[in-house]
């Protein structure tokens, strides 16, 4: 159970992600899973990305989607869980605070979070797994454009 | 210095020692010297001979005079079976292992035993070359592979999991995940007249909105039962002692002017095989092409994820993506060469 103060954060070393066309596509670094965030996934990637508190995404949902709070709630506490469970994000107290949400924006419809899970890699690194130790190379920003 | 432990054994490999016996190698017998510009990169590779056979045909497309200071310099040497590192680096797997220490990377896999200095800009490699032991068709095909991966992403280079054709400068990205008919294609493509880059592993480096494509590899493995859709091309097949189930195809002598060193990437085709009647072209999404390229792309390769996979995102909205059922494979490659006279015929106009 993640705290209403507290913020999931990606795991670099695990995960990797990315939104397009509103949609958060992930790539677990460690098992090769893959994954896709429909719905307004991408909107919760990308306040994931920027460490917003389970509160303020909440807020943030209800306040620019046609939803309930209740339904807000439940779907971000089941897509939150599924992040944490597939090992894609990490729980920490250290939340940023959320720039405030502006008044009187039109509400958009409403899209359930989902998350579709591709394995097909998964399978073909479990056969055929990279050379051990890729993931700890560090990088330079400045050259890779690793963050 | 670098070192690391053999997997069943406890001797030690170090890069100061894979460096030295490197520089006594190439003190001591006859080596070539290669010019190469890759990716826009100026790349100094020096082998000695019983080496250079195999390791330079697959660059050979990417020959140039020496104009600048390389980036990069790689100095090759033979590894004798009868040296105690040949048994250690058989306790590798495959892939091998990556070990990296500040700037330094050791990669140790069963053919061979590598070094790269990142801010040096240098590559030092101790490879197998015994024919009658037979080397791995990926490594006879991409050899350092991993360690040039590292070389260009510190230059914000990607190596992507993809085939790459061209016409007049314009090109088109392959991608899929394995099976999804991305070398067949990309062979198809190659026999109805388009100029080729790669069909599995080829650079690409964005600037500003624009994506340029980039050669690698000249030689590519292709599935021995695959070949029966290319009886044309078995004539020039390379005789390797490969182990696996794969042959090397070595695509710069097959069709040695129609081996492409760049160009502007300006679509991503996504191949299916369906073995139908015909082949058929439809729009894909933005993110069908991001799933189908950056997976494989990233979790095979040494790169920074995030920034390898931002870069793909970019690429995947700025050019459009198509799905091609592959049916005939001849149809396909006639599909594709009309589908790149059509850009071009656009970008002309």
């Amino acid at each position: 159970m993640i705290e209403q103060n507290e913020c999931v954060e990606i795991d670099e070393q695990r995960a990797a992600g990315d939104v397009i066309d509103g949609e958060a596509i992930i790539i677990n670094l460690v098992s090769g899973a893959y994954y896709s965030m429909l719905g307004i996934g991408g909107e919760i990637w990308s306040m994931v990305n920027a460490r917003y508190s389970v509160a303020a995404m909440r807020e943030h949902i209800v306040a620019t989607h046609d939803v309930t709070e209740e339904e807000a709630a439940r779907d971000l506490d089941g897509i939150l869980q599924q992040l944490l469970d597939e090992g894609l994000v990490r729980v920490s107290s250290d939340a940023a605070v959320a720039p405030p949400i502006p008044a009187g924006e039109t509400k958009r419809p409403y899209k359930a979070p989902r998350l579709q899970v591709f394995r097909d890699m998964e399978e073909l690194l479990a056969l055929d797994p990279p050379a051990p130790g890729m993931n700890q190379i560090t990088w330079s920003a400045s050259k890779s454009g690793a963050k | 210095m670098i070192a690391a432990c053999g997997a069943e054994t406890a001797a030690v490999v170090t890069s100061d020692d894979i460096l030295s016996r490197v520089k006594d190698a190439h003190r001591a017998a006859e080596h070539t010297v290669q010019h190469l510009r890759i990716a826009g990169e100026a790349i100094e590779l020096a082998a000695t001979d019983s080496i250079a056979s195999f390791l330079l045909p697959p660059f050979a497309h990417l020959t140039v005079d020496r104009a600048q200071e390389p980036a990069l310099r790689i100095a090759v040497a033979a590894l004798d079976e009868r040296d105690p590192l040949a048994a250690i680096l058989d306790t590798f797997p495959d892939s091998g292992v990556l070990a990296t220490e500040g700037e330094q990377v050791l990669h140790l896999h069963p053919q061979a035993a590598v070094t790269l200095d990142r801010s040096g800009g240098m590559l030092y490699a101790l490879m197998r070359n015994d024919a009658g032991r037979g080397i791995a068709s990926w490594h006879r095909a991409k050899p350092l592979q991993v360690p040039l991966s590292i070389f260009f992403a510190d230059r914000g280079i990607d190596l992507l999991h993809g085939g790459l054709v061209s016409l007049r400068g314009q090109g088109v990205l392959i991608a899929g995940v394995g099976g999804s008919g991305k070398s067949t294609l990309t062979l198809a493509s190659l026999l109805a007249g388009l100029d080729i880059l790669g069909d599995d592993c080829v650079a690409m480096r964005k600037t500003g909105e624009s994506f340029t494509g980039y050669s690698v590899f000249a030689s590519t493995t292709l599935e021995r039962d695959h070949l029966r859709n290319f009886p044309s091309l078995t004539r020039t097949l390379e005789r390797s002692a490969s182990t696996d189930a794969k042959q090397v195809l070595p695509l710069a002598m097959l069709e040695p002017e129609r081996t492409a060193i760049a160009t502007t990437i300006r679509a991503i085709m996504l191949p299916r095989v369906t073995r139908g009647a015909s082949v058929t072209v439809t729009p894909a999404a933005p993110r069908d092409a991001l799933l189908a390229l950056a997976p494989s792309s990233i979790l095979r390769r040494a790169v920074p994820p995030a920034a390898a996979l931002a870069r793909m995102a970019a690429l995947a909205r700025a050019v459009p993506a198509y799905r091609l059922e592959m049916g005939p494979v001849e149809e396909a490659g006639s599909t594709m060469r009309a589908f790149l006279e059509e850009i071009c015929a656009r970008g002309e106009a």
